[in-house]
This record gives C-alpha cells, structure tokens and sequence, in this order.
C-alpha cells in the first residue's frame, strides 16, 4: 500500500469507483440498524435481570427492582439522541464507515460491560456500559447511514431511508427473541443466563456492524443516477441549496418539524407501550392473545418504516404527515367505538394502521430534513431532531401510564380507561398536524452561498 | 464478482430480518387462532391478565 492511500476509516477511502452498485449501500445500513435496534427488545431482559441472586423468586432485599433495571434502557434512549445531537457534525465530516465502526465499538463494548456488571452485580456499570457508552453507539449508528443513503438515492431519498429505519424496526423482531433463546441456552439453575447473552450478543452484533461498514461506500461528487435530473424530483432544496446545521437549527422549519415528530412519535407510544395490556382490557382476552397483537403491532411498525417513506416518495413529505396526522387522529378516535361494538378484528385493523403510520413518521423525517434543508449536512441535522424521539419515548409512556391508572383507581372501568388516553393521542397528532402545515420552504437566506 | 457480492450481503442481511419476521408472526398466531370468548369487564376492574407487561416504544 502506498504512503498516500487514504486510511481504511476515511471518508476518502469509502468513495465508490466507477461501477459501484447503489444497491449495496442499503445492505450495509441495515446491517447497522437491526443491530442497534435490539435496544427495542430490551424489555426480555427486565425479569431476569430482576432475580439474579435470589433466583426464580425474586429476593426485594438484594435483587434489582424492575424500575432499577426500567432506567438502563431510558439512560439508552437519552443518551442516543444527545449523542446523535452532539456528534452530528463529526458524522458528517468523518464519513460513514468511521462513524459505524466508532458505533459499533460503543454499543458491543456496553454490551460487554454490561454483562461484566451483571456477573459482579453491579448495577452502576450495567447503566454506565449499555445506558451510556452503548446509547451512544445507538445514536452514532442510526444517523450514520442516513445521510450517505440519501446521496445514493437522490431520486428516492424516502425510499432509501426507509429502508435503513425498516432495518431499526426488525432489530426488535430479531433482538427480543434472540435474547430469550440465548438466555434459555446459557442459563442453569443459579443463573439466567443474561451475562453469557450480552456477551454472545455483543460478538454477533460486532461482525455485523463491521460487515457494514465494511460494505459502506459515499458517491463521488460528480456521481448522479443514470438519466436522473435534480429538478425532476420537485425537491425544495436542490443539490444548490443547502443550509448549515448551525444555521437549520435556528430555523422555525426545524423546530417544526421536531413538533411533528415529538407528536408523531408520543401517540404510537400510546398503543405501542401498552398494547399486550389494552388489548386484554379492552376485549378480555387471555395474555397469549395479547401478546400476539404487540407481536402483530411490531410488523406493522416494521413494514410502515419502508411503505410510507416510499410513499412520500409520489405524494412529497408534508402530504404523507398530514395524511399520518390526520388518518390517525381519525383511528385513534374510532378505538373506543370497536371496543363498544366489540369487534377485535376491526380494533386489530385500525391499531395497525396507527402503528404503521407510527413507524412511516420515523422512516420519513429525513426526507423530509433532506426537502428543506439539502444533503449537505442532514445526518448532523437529523442527529438534533432525533432529541424529539428521546424526549417523547421517555415522557410518553410516563403519561400514558399515569392517566389509564389514575382512571383505573378512581373507579372508571378497565375497558373504558384508555378512552381519555386515546383522545389525548387524537390531540397530539392534531398539534403535529398544525406544526406540519405550517413548514415552508426555507428561506434562501439561510442557503449556503458557496455550496455547489 | 459484484453480483456475487451482491447476492451475499441481501441473503445476510434478509435472513435475520426473515427469522424475526418469522417468529413475530409465530408470536401473533394466538390472536387469530385462539377464539377467547370476551369475558364480562366489571365496572371499576383494575386486574389484569399480565400486569408485568413490559412498556415498548
């Protein structure tokens, strides 16, 4: 190798040579996020992690409680938006293969520590290892590949990053039960396993992400799809047009749009968290069949990622957020009336289609980003808006919770308890509405002068 | 060689992603095979069949 071959990490050496299938790209990005998606499935090992020194019962006095062990994944959750937020301009000046592999290194190394915590007992480094330097390997992995697909697939943008969001969802499909297979593997009469899991976890999850990065590769600047004109997208902000992140932040669009999904993300979380639970209450079926909704509700959540970004594709973002806001204000008003009228398979329909449109919002968002503000530095720009998801995948649920069992305790009955949820959903959604109605192209003002 | 590169990354990609999908429809199963008949909700109930179900976002 030559003294002056750009090092294996750079953003130079990850520049595709001419031939270089565009197709090759969303593999690579899906590789990183359905690993880092596993923090959705995080949820399989709450019990178990609850009873690792008093065994099948759990001991109150020396065991971890379940609201102990419920902060490893909120300190995940926060630390990825802060991370995405503050790492954004390095992902973007790093390029994506350095960006996955730091990812990578952060989230399996968490996983390690993690496990080592878990065999002392240590709680402070199960929240250190996977809350704070594995949430900061979630935040890097998921705006990493963003901004690199959207280049790939100018003509597209919607469709290419839903599939790398798709790749997010099904991290949970294949995190949560991976998880319990590996536990029931390893575990023994004094142990459940949860150690051996995080870190067989962390040696799979590891060969992924390389492999992804790996595979990652950004155009050249001249590089276009073949037959492809910018102006026939009807992009706002052609290849000519970009804004800074230090200038898109202080935009009314940008907080705009971290409305729209501040509001998108907290009404999905209203049936997402409690949906084994709302299914029972509401039709009295046993805990198997509730399960099997929040499975069903997960696909759907998946397969809304890659069909509504590609969606917005034909109809342009702000339509398909107003249809997401609008459709779903008028879903979650009906939930109540199935339940009335008793039909679960009319309630299973129209918690779906909630749910996909949930999951259409996140796949979604960075097109959106990429209309207003260019592709210059979106994945920095999505990194901030990503704080909305952080802050209302903690706070939601919290709300949520609090109403339904306050509800509960003064008497209303179980069926009927989520109807004051579900109306509050109906008025978030109408809020992201207004917020989403109101985005305008950005200002030529804030264009970077000098970008070409 | 591209295409042979090609074919390899979709398959590793494709099939966790098919296993999950597998399993969740597997998981998803009881809700249209089992026929529970809808039990009575009492007025002012505050049980439930799993209380410990995990919140996921």
């Amino acid at each position: 190798m030559s003294d002056h071959s750009p090092h294996f990490l750079s953003r130079e050496a990850t520049v595709a040579g001419p031939g270089f299938s565009r197709w090759l790209v969303p593999p690579a990005a899906i590789a990183v996020h359905m690993c880092i998606g596993e923090v959705y499935g995080f949820s399989v090992f709450n019990e178990p992690l609850s009873r690792l020194l008093g065994g099948a019962a759990h001991d109150p006095t020396r065991d971890w409680t379940i609201p102990q062990i419920g902060w490893i994944y909120s300190i995940a959750l926060v630390l990825l938006g802060l991370s995405a937020a503050v790492f954004g301009k390095w992902v973007e000046r790093s390029g994506p293969r350095k960006v996955m592999v730091a990812s990578a290194t952060c989230f399996c190394s968490g996983l390690v520590l993690s496990g080592i915590g878990v065999q002392q007992h240590w709680l402070w480094l199960v929240y250190l290892g996977y809350g704070v330097i594995g949430g900061i390997g979630l935040g890097l992995g998921y705006i990493a590949p963003v901004s690199t697909l959207m280049k790939w697939f100018p003509d597209r943008p919607g469709m290419a990053t839903g599939m790398a969001i798709m790749g997010f969802g099904g991290g949970a499909l294949i995190g949560a039960p991976l998880g319990v297979t590996l536990m029931s593997f390893f575990k023994t009469a004094t142990d459940p396993g949860v150690a051996s899991t995080f870190f067989t976890m962390a040696g799979l999850y590891a060969a992924w992400m390389l492999f992804g990065a790996w595979l990652v590769r950004v155009p050249s600047a001249d590089w276009k799809p073949e037959g492809w004109q910018p102006a026939a997208t009807g992009s706002k902000a052609g290849p000519g047009k970009a804004v800074s992140v230090d200038t898109a932040w202080k935009t009314p669009q940008f907080w705009l749009l971290w409305i729209v999904l501040c509001m998108n993300v907290s009404a999905g979380i209203g049936i997402l968290g409690q949906a084994s639970l709302m299914c029972q209450d509401l039709f009295g079926v046993s805990a198997a069949v509730g399960g099997g909704f929040a499975g069903l509700l997960s696909l759907f959540n998946m397969g809304g990622r890659f069909l509504w970004s590609s969606v917005s594709d034909l109809t342009g973002r702000r339509t398909v957020f107003a249809i997401y806001f609008l459709l779903g204000a008028l879903l979650y008003s009906l939930v109540p009336w199935t339940q009335k009228i008793g039909s679960r398979s009319l309630f299973v329909v129209v918690t779906a289609l909630i749910i996909s449109m949930y999951g259409g919002g996140f796949a979604t968002i960075p097109a959106y980003l990429r209309d207003l503000f260019g592709t210059h530095q979106v994945g920095a720009i999505h990194g901030r808006l990503i704080t909305a998801w952080s802050l209302a995948a903690i706070v939601g649920p919290q709300l949520i919770n609090y109403i339904s069992t306050a509800k509960k305790k003064a008497g209303v009955p179980a069926a009927e308890a989520y109807n004051s949820t579900l109306y509050l959903m109906c008025g978030l959604l109408l809020i992201g509405l207004i917020a989403n109605l109101l985005v305008r192209p950005v200002h030529p003002r804030h264009h970077l002068a000098t970008h070409s | 060689m591209q295409r042979l590169l090609f074919i390899v990354t979709w398959i590793l990609v494709l099939t966790p992603l098919s296993w999950g999908v597998a399993r969740s429809i597997q998981k998803s199963m009881p809700l249209f095979t089992t026929g529970a008949p809808i039990k009575p909700i009492q007025a002012g109930s505050t049980t439930h069949t799993n209380p410990h179900t995990p919140a996921k976002p």
